[in-house]
This record gives C-alpha cells, sequence and structure tokens, in this order.
C-alpha cells in the first residue's frame, strides 16, 4: 500500500454543498510537509473556500512556481488541472492560460522565494496587466525548500536558525501589489483560519487581480525566537483591521453588529460582503490610504491583516483586451480564418 | 549544527508513529519511523510510494538522535 | 576612363540617404514603379540601429532574368546623405554612375575619375518651390524621382499611378506630389539627357506575384493559422511580426456583431515572461506564439526545455540577426540553429522550420501551429532580417477554403465518459505521442499536474530511472515521427550527371538560384538540396551519401547547419565543403559562385564517375 491515495470512503452523512459536493471532492493528495507547516493550513483554508463557494473543482486551474508552497496545489483540488512552473515565472504562465480561457478561476500559489526575488518582475506585471487571479503568497520569509536561507521578505534584524542576521530591507508583497494596481488585497496567518477562508471566497468571487499576503510559519527554519514569521510572533504582532464575511442572497443575519462598525459591499453576482470594521477609521475602498496605513504599521512592527483594500468597480485584462465572450480556446477555423477571398485581396494589394 | 529534521503530517503505515524526516547529508533527505526505525528515501517514500523498510543501517549517533527527538516531541 | 556600364534591366541601384528623412516611401515607390512595368526587382534595406540622423541605405537591383538574391556592386549611387558621401563614392562599379545634389559643392578630390557623375541642384530647386522647410525635405526625395525616371526611362504614368494610390486617403496630396515628380522628370530631361547608359524596358517578368515583406507575411501566417494568442517582447528585427499580427487580427478578427476581439495580444515584460505566456495558453488549448530574435531565444530557454520535456505546444519565430551577444542588430545571419535546435540544458532537440522567402514563411508560420498541437512540443520557425524587413518579389500566397486545423490529441469529456483510459505521457498509438486533456473538461475525470520534473507515463513524479529513460527515449521516437511531418527538402537534379551537390537553406535561396545557373553555364554542374526542415528526413542523409563532395552553404561562422547534419545524420563529415557568409549582409551569388567554381576541381562529369 503507498502512501499517495487517499482511501475513498464517503460517510454518508458527511454534509454537502449546494452543488452537492462534499469537502472532499475539493481535497488533494496527503502534504509531504513539515508536520506544523503553515501551508498545510492555507491548503486547508483554500479547500474550505471552495467547498463553501460550491464552485465546481475541476472549473479552478491552480499554477505555482518552485518550492514548499508550490508544491501544495497537489494537497488541494485533486479534479483541477495544476502546472508547476519554473522557479519566480508562474505569473506568465497564469497569464497565458487566462488568455486563453478566460471562464476559469485561476489560483496562483507562490512563496517568498519564488514571488519576491527571481520572481518580482513576474508578480509585479501580472497584477499591473488586471489578470483575473487569485494569487496567494505563503510567506514564511525563508527557502524553506533549500533549507533556509533569507527570502527578501524577511524582516531587518530578524535572525536565522544558525543565528546569522538579516541586513537587507525587506519587501512588503502587499504593499507593492497595492502600488501596482491589484483590485483586491488581503493579508492574513496561517494560524487563523477563520479570517483566511472568507479572505480566500472573496477574492475567488473578486472579478480581477487579487492579492493575498498569508503570513505561513516554517517550523523548520523560521520559527524560533528572533524570527518575525514565528507563530508566537505573528500572533503578538497581528492587527486585523476587519473581519469578513460572505453573505449569499438569502442568508439569514445571525449576528448583531454595533451600529456604524460594520459595511456591507454588494457584489456583483448578487452576494455580498459584510466587514465588521476592527478598526473604525480604516477604509478598504481608499488605496492611498490604505498604502500608507501598511507603512506606518510596518514601521512599528506590526503585521496589518485582513481586508486591505478592494476596488468594487474592479476591471480585468480581458476587458482592456476587449476580448469576444466565449474563451478564445474554443474558437475553430470558421471564426479565426480569414478564407482566399481576404487572401486574394491581399495578394492583389501587394502588387 | 544538528542535521536538519523535522517531523511530518505522514504516519508510518505500520505503527501510526509521525513520520520523522532526517537530512543525512546535502540533497540525502531520509524518512525514519523513530518508533519502528524503518526508513527510506524522503522523494522515493513520500512521492512515489515507495515502502519503508529495515534495511537503513544507522549510526549510534542517529539512532541516538532519532531517539530523542521522538521523546522531546512527546513530552508535554 | 572605362566605358560607362550600359545594360536594359540588369543594374544595382542604391540609394544612401538619412534615416528618418521621409526617403523610404519615394525609394520603395521606385522599385514599385519597376514591378509595375514588369520588371523583377529585388530590394533591400541596411538600417541602422537608431531611429533618426543616422544612414541608411537602399539597395535596388533590377534583373530583368528574376535573379532575386544580391548581386554585390553598384551601378548608380545615388548619394543624398553628405555623411556617407566617401564610403559611398567607393562602392560605385567603375563605370557606374553617381547621382548628387550638386547644390553644394564638392571638391574634386572627392569624386572618382573612373565614375560617371550626374549632377542635379535638387537643394536649389526645392528651395525655390517650397518655403516650409519639412516640405523641403518630402518633396525632394519626389523630385529625385522623377528625375530617375527620365535618365532611366521608367513611365511616368506608372509613378503617377502609384502616387495615386499611396496618397488615396489624402487626396489633396496627389497633386503636389505629382507636380514635384514633373519638376524632377523635367529638370532631367531639359538637362541631363543622355547621362545615363542603364534603361528600364517594360517586360513581363512580374506576373501575378506579389511584393512583401516576410514579417508581414508571418503575421498573416499566424492568423490563417487560427493563432488567438500573442505574447511577445520588442526586439529588432521581430517587432514588426507581432504589429503586422496585430493589425491582421484588426482586419479580420474583430467580430463583426460584437466589435470584441478573438485574439488577445500581450506585450510582456520581457522575453521570459513573454515564452511562460506563450505556454500557459498552448495547455490550456489555444494556439500561441511568440516573435523574437536571438538574444531573447537565449533566455526563453529555460522555459522552452520545460516545454519540451512537459510536452507542450509552443510557436516561437526567431527573425534571425547578427550575433553573438547583442551582435548586429540591424544585419542579417543564419546564427541561431544550435540555439534553436538543442535549446535549454539536458538533453533537448527541437523541430525547426526553414523558410526561403515571405511565401513560405507565410505557410510555414500556419503550419507551425499544426505541427505544435500535433507533436506536442515547441516550433522554431527560423526566419531572418533579410526576408523579414525587406520586401520580395514572391508568388502570391494560397489557401484552401476546405483546411481543418489538425489540433493534435486531446481527449474529450465525451472520451472520458466513455471510459476511454488517459494518460498524459501514455504512447497508446505507437507514434509516441500521448493525448492530453484541458483544463476544466471533467468534473473528475482527466485532470493532472503539469510540470518540468522527471514523470512517468501517467504524469506521476518519478526519479526512477527505467521510467524516466522510457519518457526520454519516448521524446527521441517522437521526434522521429516529426520528420514524416515537417516539411520535405526541395531537391532537384542537375541537367547533367554529377558528383557534386549543394545543401543550402532560408534566405539563401535566390542567390543560390543565380549561382547555379551561372556555373552550368561554365559547364560547373551541382544538384542541390534546399532544406526546409529539421529533423532531417531519410532523403537528406540519402542525398549527402550520394555525392562525393557537397557544398555547404549558409550564413554564419561556425558552419552550424553542418554540425547538425553531422550530429544526426550518418554521413562521413569529410564530403562536406564549407561556404560561410557571416558579414551581416545577405549572402551574393558572386560569392557562391566564386567559392564553389574555385573549389570544383574536377569538371562534375569526372567526379560523377
Amino acid at each position: 500500500m503507498t502512501y499517495i491515495v487517499k482511501p475513498k470512503l464517503r460517510h454518508p452523512a458527511l454534509p454537502v454543498n449546494k452543488l452537492g459536493f462534499t469537502h472532499r471532492d475539493y481535497e488533494g493528495t496527503v502534504s509531504t510537509l513539515c508536520a506544523g507547516c503553515g501551508h498545510d493550513s492555507i491548503s486547508a483554508a483554500i479547500i474550505q473556500a471552495c467547498f463553501e463557494l460550491a464552485i465546481e473543482p475541476h472549473r479552478v486551474a491552480k499554477l505555482s512556481g518552485i518550492g514548499c508552497s508550490s508544491k501544495t496545489p497537489t494537497y488541494f483540488l485533486g479534479q483541477s488541472h495544476g502546472f508547476n512552473s519554473v522557479h519566480g515565472r508562474m505569473p506568465s504562465v497564469l497569464t497565458g492560460a487566462n488568455m486563453a480561457n478566460k471562464e476559469l478561476i485561476y489560483l496562483g500559489v507562490s512563496g517568498d522565494g519564488d514571488s519576491a526575488s527571481i520572481g518580482l518582475g513576474q508578480f509585479v506585471h501580472c497584477i499591473r496587466r488586471g489578470v483575473n487571479m487569485v494569487y496567494i503568497c505563503e510567506n514564511n520569509g525563508v527557502y524553506g525548500l533549500t533549507k533556509g536561507q533569507f527570502s527578501a521578505t524577511a524582516d531587518k534584524g530578524s535572525k536565522s536558525k544558525g543565528g546569522a542576521s538579516n541586513m537587507d530591507t525587506p519587501l512588503d508583497l502587499a504593499s507593492m501589489a497595492l502600488m501596482v494596481g491589484a483590485s483586491f488585497v488581503g493579508r492574513s496567518f496561517s494560524g487563523d483560519k477563520e479570517q483566511m477562508v472568507p479572505l480566500i471566497m472573496a477574492a475567488m468571487r473578486h472579478p480581477g487581480p487579487c492579492f493575498i499576503d498569508i503570513v505561513s510559519p516554517c517550523v523548520a527554519f523560521n520559527n524560533h525566537a528572533g524570527s518575525t514569521k514565528a507563530y508566537d510572533f505573528v500572533r503578538a504582532h497581528n492587527e486585523a483591521v476587519n473581519r469578513l464575511d460572505i453573505m449569499e442572497p438569502r442568508d439569514p443575519i445571525t449576528v448583531e453588529y454595533a451600529p456604524g462598525t460594520t459595511e456591507e459591499v454588494a457584489l456583483h453576482d448578487g452576494s455580498s460582503l459584510r466587514l465588521a470594521k476592527l478598526d473604525a477609521n480604516y477604509d478598504p475602498s481608499d488605496r492611498i490610504m490604505a498604502m500608507a496605513y501598511l507603512q506606518a504599521k510596518a514601521a512599528r512592527n506590526e503585521l496589518v491583516t485582513g481586508l486591505i483594500y478592494m476596488d468594487r468597480h474592479a476591471t480585468d485584462m480581458h476587458a482592456n483586451l476587449n476580448t469576444v465572450d466565449a474563451p478564445l480556446n474554443g474558437l475553430g477555423e470558421k471564426e479565426l480564418c480569414p478564407g482566399t477571398k481576404a487572401l486574394d485581396a491581399f495578394n492583389a494589394s501587394h502588387r | 549544527m544538528e542535521p536538519f529534521h523535522a517531523f511530518l503530517s505522514r504516519k508510518c503505515h505500520h505503527c501510526g508513529t509521525p513520520l520523522l524526516r532526517l537530512g543525512l547529508s546535502a540533497n540525502n533527505d531520509i524518512v525514519v519511523c523513530p518508533a519502528c526505525l524503518k526508513a527510506g528515501a524522503f522523494d522515493d517514500v513520500l512521492e512515489e510510494g515507495g515502502e519503508l523498510t529495515d534495511s537503513y543501517d544507522f549510526s549510534a549517533d542517529t539512532r541516538a538522535m532519532i531517539q530523542r527527538l521522538w521523546a522531546e516531541r512527546a513530552a508535554p | 576612363m572605362p566605358t560607362p556600364v550600359k545594360s536594359i534591366n540588369d543594374f544595382v541601384v542604391k540609394f544612401a540617404n538619412v534615416n528618418g528623412s521621409g526617403s523610404a516611401s519615394a525609394n520603395e515607390m521606385f522599385a514599385r514603379s519597376l514591378l509595375r512595368m514588369g520588371v523583377p526587382v529585388a530590394s533591400r534595406n541596411i538600417f541602422p540601429s537608431n531611429i533618426q540622423g543616422l544612414p541608411t541605405w537602399y539597395e535596388v537591383r533590377v534583373s530583368g532574368h528574376g535573379w532575386l538574391g544580391r548581386r554585390g556592386g553598384v551601378d548608380l549611387m545615388v548619394a543624398m546623405n553628405p555623411q556617407t558621401w566617401d564610403k559611398d563614392v567607393a562602392s560605385v562599379d567603375p563605370g557606374g554612375y553617381l547621382f548628387y545634389d550638386s547644390s553644394r559643392p564638392i571638391p574634386a578630390s572627392k569624386f572618382r575619375d573612373d565614375i560617371n557623375v550626374i549632377r542635379m541642384p535638387l537643394t536649389e530647386i526645392c528651395n525655390a518651390t517650397y518655403s516650409d522647410p519639412r516640405q523641403r525635405q518630402l518633396f525632394k526625395n519626389i523630385i529625385y524621382v522623377g528625375a530617375l525616371a527620365q535618365l532611366l526611362g521608367i513611365e511616368p504614368d506608372v509613378l503617377e499611378t502609384l502616387i495615386g494610390e499611396q496618397y488615396k486617403s489624402k487626396p489633396a496630396l496627389i497633386a503636389p506630389n505629382h507636380q514635384a515628380l514633373h519638376m524632377g522628370h523635367d529638370y532631367a530631361r531639359d538637362n541631363l539627357a543622355g547621362a545615363c547608359g542603364l534603361k528600364v524596358e517594360r517586360a513581363d517578368g512580374v506576373k501575378d506575384r506579389i511584393f512583401v515583406n516576410g514579417n508581414d507575411a508571418a503575421g498573416l501566417g499566424c492568423v490563417y493559422g487560427g493563432a488567438t494568442v500573442a505574447a511577445w517582447y520588442p526586439i529588432t528585427p521581430s517587432t514588426s511580426v507581432a504589429e503586422a499580427f496585430g493589425k491582421h487580427c484588426k482586419k479580420y478578427r474583430v467580430d463583426a456583431a460584437t466589435g470584441k476581439n478573438k485574439f488577445a495580444i500581450v506585450q510582456a515584460e520581457d522575453e521570459i515572461s513573454a515564452i511562460g505566456a506563450v505556454i500557459g495558453a498552448a495547455w490550456n488549448g489555444a494556439r500561441a506564439f511568440t516573435a523574437t530574435s536571438g538574444p531573447g531565444v537565449s533566455l526563453m530557454q529555460e522555459f522552452l526545455g520545460l516545454a519540451y520535456f512537459a510536452e507542450i505546444p509552443v510557436v516561437l519565430i526567431d527573425v534571425q540577426r547578427g550575433g553573438p551577444s547583442t551582435g548586429m542588430p540591424t544585419r542579417t545571419q543564419q546564427a541561431d540553429l544550435i540555439l534553436a535546435a538543442y535549446a535549454s540544458h539536458g538533453d533537448t532537440k527541437h523541430v525547426m522550420l526553414f523558410p526561403q522567402d515571405p511565401k513560405e514563411m507565410f505557410e510555414f508560420a500556419a503550419q507551425s501551429f499544426d505541427l505544435a498541437e500535433r507533436l506536442q512540443t515547441p516550433i522554431f520557425v527560423m526566419e531572418d532580417l533579410d526576408i523579414g524587413m525587406n520586401e520580395w518579389l514572391c508568388e502570391p500566397f494560397a489557401w484552401d477554403d476546405a483546411r481543418k486545423y489538425d489540433r493534435g490529441k486531446i481527449m474529450t469529456a465525451a472520451d472520458l465518459d466513455a471510459g476511454k483510459l488517459f494518460g498524459r505521457y501514455l504512447d497508446v498509438d505507437g507514434d509516441a505521442i500521448g493525448y492530453r486533456t484541458l483544463p476544466g473538461t471533467h468534473p473528475s475525470k482527466g485532470a493532472y499536474f503539469t510540470r518540468g520534473s522527471s514523470h512517468d507515463k501517467m504524469a506521476k513524479y518519478t526519479e526512477e530511472g527505467d521510467a524516466y529513460q522510457e519518457v526520454m527515449q519516448r521524446l527521441l521516437r517522437k521526434f522521429e515521427t516529426a520528420k514524416s511531418l515537417v516539411p520535405a527538402p526541395v531537391i532537384h537534379q542537375a541537367a547533367e550527371k554529377t558528383g557534386y551537390g549543394v545543401i543550402y537553406f532560408g534566405s539563401t535561396a535566390p542567390a543560390m538560384d543565380e549561382a547555379l545557373a551561372a556555373l552550368e553555364a561554365k559547364g560547373l554542374h551541382l544538384n542541390t538540396l534546399r532544406l526546409r526542415a529539421f529533423p532531417f528526413s531519410e532523403a537528406v542523409s540519402d542525398f549527402i551519401n550520394a555525392h562525393e563532395q557537397i557544398f555547404l552553404v549558409e550564413q554564419n561562422r561556425d558552419a552550424q547547419m553542418r554540425m547538425l547534419l553531422v550530429n544526426e545524420c550518418s554521413v562521413d563529415p569529410a564530403r562536406f565543403i564549407s561556404i560561410l557568409n557571416y558579414d551581416g549582409t545577405p549572402i551574393t551569388a558572386r560569392f557562391i559562385i566564386s567559392q564553389i567554381a574555385g573549389r570544383m576541381t574536377m569538371t562534375s562529369r569526372e567526379a560523377a564517375e
């Protein structure tokens, strides 16, 4: 017997979603990552989000680069096509895949090693271009797969397991995403499933470039004292600006909030987001304010989490390219080939 | 410095104990069950469905380390 | 003083202008007027790398015989750029003609006494007629075209018609251009009678051929071939492929009812992103391509290896230029052969196509998508700057409306439901090609992971030696399958039996045609093989083995095609005699003739025995 195949037992009383799928239908194979790895919690949140959203599992395309986090697509959505590409280059492959078929949901999973160094250019440009996707960066400040080197998101002064100190300025991918036009930016922590799941759900519903930075402690290499991406540190310095709920049109209102502390945002598909403000001054529809806020908090070593920014009037690359509604990969000779008559005219005009 | 080690989510098929991943040398990781000491190459076992076997010959130091790590983990 | 050159329909005119002075369209009109008179021409641009203010040359070879390669040498130099005066004067053949603007005096020492000088005070004439500086600049070009027309005997109404066509959308400009044309014509008639022994006479040498550049043909071929996605990065000389594709898409691929686009073009942030997007799109079932040059291919290598090993269709148009490194961005070479054939680390082999002119560029561009999807691998269409950036006289493009795209082996939802076994890298049919499924096809069957790491037949990760080697061997067998699908070589037997052969490919073709005729006239016969693709079919090995000596003509320093032939075919390397032209200019018939004739020590008959 091998370790790969999970038993396909189905308990008759397992809950099903709107489409009749169980939670199992959104799972993949068993993880090979370290026990306690933050990435496994993120995979679980992705599974939960897809289950609750009742998307068809095979209508997601999951793409990743190289690294521990890039291995995770195997561990969720076993019925979806996956593409582990090359180091730092997942965004370009995702962009092309999206161009070919605008109707699938594109989930790009990467890590700080993959996205913040070799992949920094592609990270920026796929967002600038407005590619409709959910780009999740599983951020642990190290190169886990190659045994613990600092990544470009490691905080200045943080210490490696071997005692070395990082002296380089860290990159904040969430801030960068805001600056280059992401229409949905969130940050979370792998230890906070309640925060992660609705963020991922909202992102999957959002028609535009979504970026979610999820701090995901590496138990092998970056979970010790002196690390700013360790479980303890993140828990102590976590400042959630809001809490998110996805409301379906017919969901009953179950919780009462004090007036002025919630905001309901209608989504284009009839559902809505309920934002419970934890910081009354934080407005996630103000991009400039969000950028300044993140910088100010980071200067005081505080990690802002929650829905950082969302543009309610988002648009995407296909709108910019003005492509036909039908996916390009479904068009054939009839739609694409101009034929002999047009060619004769071309010849005539070149004599 | 100690060799790389980390417990995994995967469990030993024979006795259900969480597997320990151990870096014997660069690019040479194994997975070993700390209880029954069956082991196998990391990629072989976890990615390709290979079996854990008794054929690994651990040095006394390595054996001691495995047992210590397992004890540390089990401690409250 | 040598006799002035006299010729009808057989000479070379070279224009030396300042780039950006508006001369390009006037010069091209000159060339087209000859075509309209039924006289074949071969025109070539020699560009500087910069945009404005640097020299540019336009060489028009007039050939009643229909020889379209560069001849070498210049019979009439139109020297309109003071900056390159010395060089331009030096390039005229003895007995040839130098036409220049005599408004500014030039010392006698700047001329040669073995060439004939034709003077026209162009600037004076312009300044007398026009006051606006831009007008003076632009009309000066038309004035000298008018003068040349009179000198060479080009029918005036032919040029008038061309002016009318060019300014169809701005009719107010037609009359002033006609006036400028006549001004030049009249001056030459009144002052330069008999000054030039080169003449153009109406002929029937053009027939229904078209005059078009290779990059435009490439863009159109991609449209006809069903490409819906293009991702590219600007680089000389391939940028105009993407621009042409965009232009043709706007014309042919906009949905009439909605005004929306049946295509998506992205200018990527670099070549790596461009090829990544092509791979993502093709993986997801769209026909996708990129166009680049040597430096871009170098950058793309990692992804090309991924496409090879994971077996993803890719079309890459390489408009080759002078290398290595930044090299000579505006000069031509055929120097990316080894790069393309074996792109990426590890054991890889890629299909290449070698079009000879814009017509084959159109055909091969369209065909490349069928090949890419059938073979599930990268297809390199190896163009070059000579074909891409020059207008060539070639056969009109043709298409069969009944033609269907070959989408290759794709397993549909219906196939999966019918219980067909799906394994991404399973060789079910013995042709070494597996079936793929597209993302989003089936709710519970057919999903798999695409990766560059080692995999078994079912696309599962493995590092097991046997499984890996099985995949690698199948990739070699797939390359064998490609031999029967790619364009076959064109083989021609000489009029007389001969033991000599010559192999060539791509833009060498027109110079080779001319050289062969000249050699035959000298009693030197060669059988020819024009390569059109890699891998090489059996016919190529057979040809090589059937000849004592084979001239192998290519445009790079290290005889890269020779390397490929020796590497891939079971042939004796000693049979090859390399003929190499790699100075960045297109190879000429004169060069080929001198290289071959000098080495054919036996007559071809002796060699055949």
